[in-house]
C-alpha cells in the first residue's frame, strides 16, 4: 500500500485526542470496523427493540409453533411456544448485553481501584487488599449467585452483582501487577518531584500506562460474562424464565436441537458474533491507548 | 544569603541484615539565588543522594543535618503538604534519562501543561475530575491557557516548531529535544531552584554544549538558581559560577569556579584537574588518580581520600578540618592545619606507587559516626 504525505503526517503529527486516534485506528482496520459495527448494531437493536421488533416478545402464535427459520412471517422462526425468535433475540440483547457489559464494568471499576491502590501503596495496604481479593476469588461465584437469589429473589441486578463479584479479582490482580512495575519508573518519581499527590499520580500518571492490558482483559471478560449469564439462566437462577435472554434462548433450544435447530443456533451465533466484535473493537481501543506501538498492529 | 543552605548533611540507608550504608556524611552545600552551582564527584560519591535529599524523596533513608534551609526555612521541618508545594513550585528537578522520566503515554505538551496547571499559574481547574477528563477523554484544549503556556515554555528552551512538538510523544523526540522538554517542564512551576541530576550525561557533546548554554541562558534570564550535578569538570568550568567537590560522601573543597580551578587546594581536586586530558599526552596513557574510591561501609576514619592521597600523613585520620583558602573558598584538608601552605603536592610520586598499597582500604577502621539530631524522611 502506498503511503502518501497526508498519511505520514497523521502518523507522527497531531494526536492529542484519544477519540481521534481511535477513529483513525478503526477507520484504517477492517477488523476493528467490523467489530465496532457489529457491537453498535446489536446495541441499537437492543435499545430500540420495542420500536423495531415485529411482534410482542410474549405473544404466542399457536398456528406456527417451531416455525422454521427464514420463513415468513417469522424471519428467524418461532420457538416451541410459537413466540417470534427475532423479537425475542432483540429483547434478549437488552439483558445479555446490559448484564455482561454492566457486570464487567462494575467488576473493572472495583477491581482496578483495589489493584491500583494495592500495587501503588504497597506494604500492609497491599497485603490487606489482596487478601480480600483472595477471599473473593476463593468464593464460588455460583454460590454467590444462588445466595443472592435466595435472599433477594430473582432479578437482573442480582445477576449483575454475582457476575461482577466474580471478576473483581481478575482486574485487581492484573492492575496490581502492572502498577507494581510502573510505580518504579522514573516518571513517577518525576511526578512526585513536581508536587503531585498520590491520588493524582495513581489516576493520572500510573493508570494510563496500565490501560492497554486492562482493555484486553475487559473484552475477554465481557465474552465470559455473556456465557455466565447464560449459565445462570440455564440453572434457573438468572432472570425470570419468561424474560428472553440469549443464554436462556440457547438453553431452551438445546432439547429441541434435533427438531428445531434454529432456536439454539440463532442465539449461539449472536453470542459468537458479539464476543468477536467486542474483542476486535477492544484491540483497536488498546492500540489507540498504546501510543508506543505506533503502526505496530498486525 | 544563600537560597539553599545545607550544613553537615548525613544520609544513611539502613540495611536489614548488615551494617547501615552511610551514603553521605558531613556535606555542606550552599547555593546562592540565581547562580549555577556545580556538584562534582565520581560515581558513588553521594552527589545524587545529596540532590535527592533536597526533594525529600529518598525512600527508606535516614536524613539528618545541622541545617537544611531553603529560603531560611527548614525543609525537613515542613509537613508533607507544604513539601508538595515546594516541589515544582520552588524546587524542580531535571533527570538524566529523559526517556524514562517523561510519561510515555502522554504528549509532552500535556505533561508540561499539567505542571503549569498544578502550579496554579493559569486560571484553569486542576481538580481531580477535570484532570481525569483531560487525561482519558479530551486532552488539554489547544486554546487553553495551560497549553499556550506549555508551547511558550517549549519555545523558551529553544525547541523549533513548539506547536508541533507539543503534540508529540516522548519516544518521537531526540534525546536533546527530550532533555529540553524536561527543562521546559521544570520551568512550568516557575521554580527558584532547578536541581539538574547529570542532565547532559546521556547526550553527545554537541547537544550537551547546547543544553548547557540553554541552562546558562535560563539562569541569567529567569534568575533561577541551578544545582548542576555532574562528574565532568569540563562542564563545571564552562557553566558553573561556583562548585562543590565531593568524594566518597564528603565535601572535599568548595568555592567559586575560578578560585577552584586556578588555585585548587585539596589534593583530590588537584588530582582531578590533573586528570583532565589536555591533548598533550603522547604515550597514549590517560592520567588517573591511582586506586579507587572506598565502599561507603569501608570508609576509613578521618579523610576518606587519605589512602589514595600522595600527601597523606598521621593527622589524616582525624576528622576533616575546614581550611579557608580564600573568601568563599574552603578546602577540607589537614595539610593546612598548621597554617602554612604545603606547596605543590607531588602527584608523580603517587602515580608510581603501585596500586596494591595505594588503592586498598584494607583493615582500616571505619569512621565512628556520631548520631546527629534525627530527621527521618518518609
Amino acid at each position: 500500500m502506498s503511503t502518501d504525505y497526508g498519511e505520514s503526517e497523521t502518523r507522527f503529527g497531531i494526536r492529542i485526542d484519544r477519540f481521534e486516534r481511535l477513529r483513525e485506528t478503526v477507520a484504517g482496520d477492517y477488523k476493528a470496523t467490523f467489530g465496532l459495527t457489529t457491537v453498535v448494531l446489536f446495541v441499537l437493536a437492543a435499545i430500540f427493540a420495542p420500536e423495531l421488533a415485529p411482534y410482542d416478545p410474549m405473544a404466542q402464535d399457536f398456528a406456527l409453533m417451531q416455525a422454521p427459520s427464514l420463513s415468513s412471517p417469522h424471519p428467524l422462526g418461532t420457538d416451541s411456544f410459537g413466540r417470534d425468535l427475532l423479537t425475542r433475540m432483540m429483547y434478549g440483547a437488552r439483558i445479555s448485553l446490559g448484564v455482561s457489559l454492566g457486570a464487567v464494568t462494575i467488576g473493572a471499576v472495583v477491581g482496578v481501584s483495589l489493584g491500583v491502590v494495592a500495587g501503588y501503596v504497597g506494604g500492609w495496604v497491599d497485603d490487606a487488599l489482596m487478601r480480600f481479593v483472595d477471599v473473593l476469588w476463593a468464593f464460588p461465584w455460583l454460590l454467590v449467585a444462588i445466595m443472592l437469589v435466595a435472599v433477594f429473589g430473582q432479578g437482573v441486578w442480582n445477576v449483575v452483582a454475582a457476575i461482577a463479584f466474580a471478576y473483581i479479582d481478575d482486574f485487581a490482580r492484573l492492575a496490581r501487577g502492572e502498577v507494581l512495575s510502573i510505580r518504579e519508573e522514573e516518571f513517577v518519581l518525576a511526578a512526585k518531584n513536581v508536587g503531585l499527590g498520590d491520588v493524582q499520580i495513581m489516576t493520572e500518571e500510573v493508570l494510563p500506562n496500565a490501560v492497554a492490558p486492562l482493555i484486553v482483559q475487559f473484552t475477554v471478560l465481557v465474552a465470559r460474562a455473556m456465557l455466565a449469564e447464560s449459565t445462570l439462566s440455564f440453572l434457573g437462577i438468572g432472570v425470570k424464565p419468561t424474560t428472553p435472554t440469549w443464554g436462556a434462548l440457547l438453553g431452551q433450544g438445546r432439547s429441541l436441537i434435533g427438531q428445531a435447530w434454529w432456536i439454539s443456533i440463532v442465539p449461539g451465533i449472536a453470542i459468537v458474533v458479539t464476543v468477536l466484535g467486542i474483542n476486535l473493537f477492544g484491540d483497536a481501543l488498546r492500540d489507540a491507548f498504546d501510543v508506543r506501538g505506533e503502526g505496530g498492529s498486525p | 544569603m544563600s537560597l539553599l543552605d545545607i550544613e553537615d548533611l548525613a544520609v544513611t540507608f539502613p540495611v536489614e541484615d548488615g551494617p547501615d550504608v552511610p551514603a553521605v556524611d558531613g556535606v555542606d552545600l550552599q547555593v546562592a539565588a540565581g547562580e549555577i552551582h556545580g556538584l562534582v564527584g565520581e560515581s558513588g560519591s553521594g552527589k545524587s543522594v545529596t540532590a535527592r535529599s533536597i526533594m525529600r524523596l529518598l525512600d527508606g533513608a535516614e536524613v539528618s543535618a545541622d541545617r537544611f534551609d531553603y529560603r531560611g526555612e527548614d525543609l525537613y521541618a515542613k509537613s508533607e503538604a507544604e513539601m508538595r508545594r515546594v516541589r515544582g513550585d520552588e524546587i524542580a528537578m531535571v533527570f538524566q534519562d529523559s526517556l524514562s522520566a517523561l510519561n510515555p503515554v502522554m504528549t509532552v505538551g500535556e505533561q508540561i501543561a499539567e505542571v503549569v496547571r498544578h502550579h496554579g499559574a493559569v486560571d484553569e481547574s486542576a481538580g481531580l475530575l477535570s484532570e481525569l477528563r483531560r487525561k482519558y477523554v479530551t486532552g488539554t484544549s489547544k486554546s487553553a491557557p495551560s497549553w499556550r503556556r506549555a508551547v511558550d515554555l517549549l519555545e523558551t528552551v529553544g525547541i523549533p516548531d513548539p506547536e508541533e512538538v507539543a503534540t508529540t510523544y516522548p519516544h518521537q523526540l531526540s534525546g536533546g529535544q527530550r532533555q529540553r522538554v524536561m527543562i521546559a517542564s521544570a520551568l512550568g512551576g516557575d521554580p527558584s531552584l532547578i536541581v539538574a541530576d547529570e542532565p547532559t550525561t546521556a547526550l553527545d557533546v554537541t547537544v550537551e554544549a547546547s543544553i548547557l548554554d540553554e541552562l546558562r541562558r535560563l539562569c541569567d534570564e529567569f534568575d533561577v538558581a541551578i544545582l548542576l550535578i555532574t562528574h565532568d569538570l569540563g562542564v563545571v568550568a564552562e557553566t558553573c559560577d561556583s562548585v562543590t567537590v565531593m568524594y566518597s560522601g564528603s565535601v572535599m573543597e568548595h568555592g567559586r569556579t575560578d578560585q577552584l580551578f586556578e588555585n585548587p587546594a585539596h589534593p583530590y581536586t588537584k588530582g582531578l584537574l590533573r586528570s583532565i586530558p589536555d591533548g598533550t599526552a603522547t604515550d597514549g596513557e590517560l592520567t588517573t588518580i591511582p586506586g579507587s574510591a572506598p565502599e561507603p561501609a569501608e570508609r576509613p576514619a578521618g579523610c576518606p581520600f587519605r589512602d589514595r592521597c600522595p600527601a597523606a600523613f598521621d593527622a589524616c585520620t582525624d576528622p576533616l578540618p575546614e581550611h579557608v583558602v580564600d573568601a568563599g573558598h574552603v578546602a577540607r584538608c589537614h595539610l593546612y592545619t598548621d597554617g602554612d601552605d604545603p606547596g605543590e603536592v607531588s602527584w608523580e610520586t603517587a602515580a608510581n606507587v603501585d596500586d596494591e598499597t595505594n588503592g586498598t582500604v584494607g583493615d582500616t577502621e571505619t569512621a565512628d559516626r556520631t548520631t546527629p539530631t534525627e530527621v527521618t524522611d518518609g
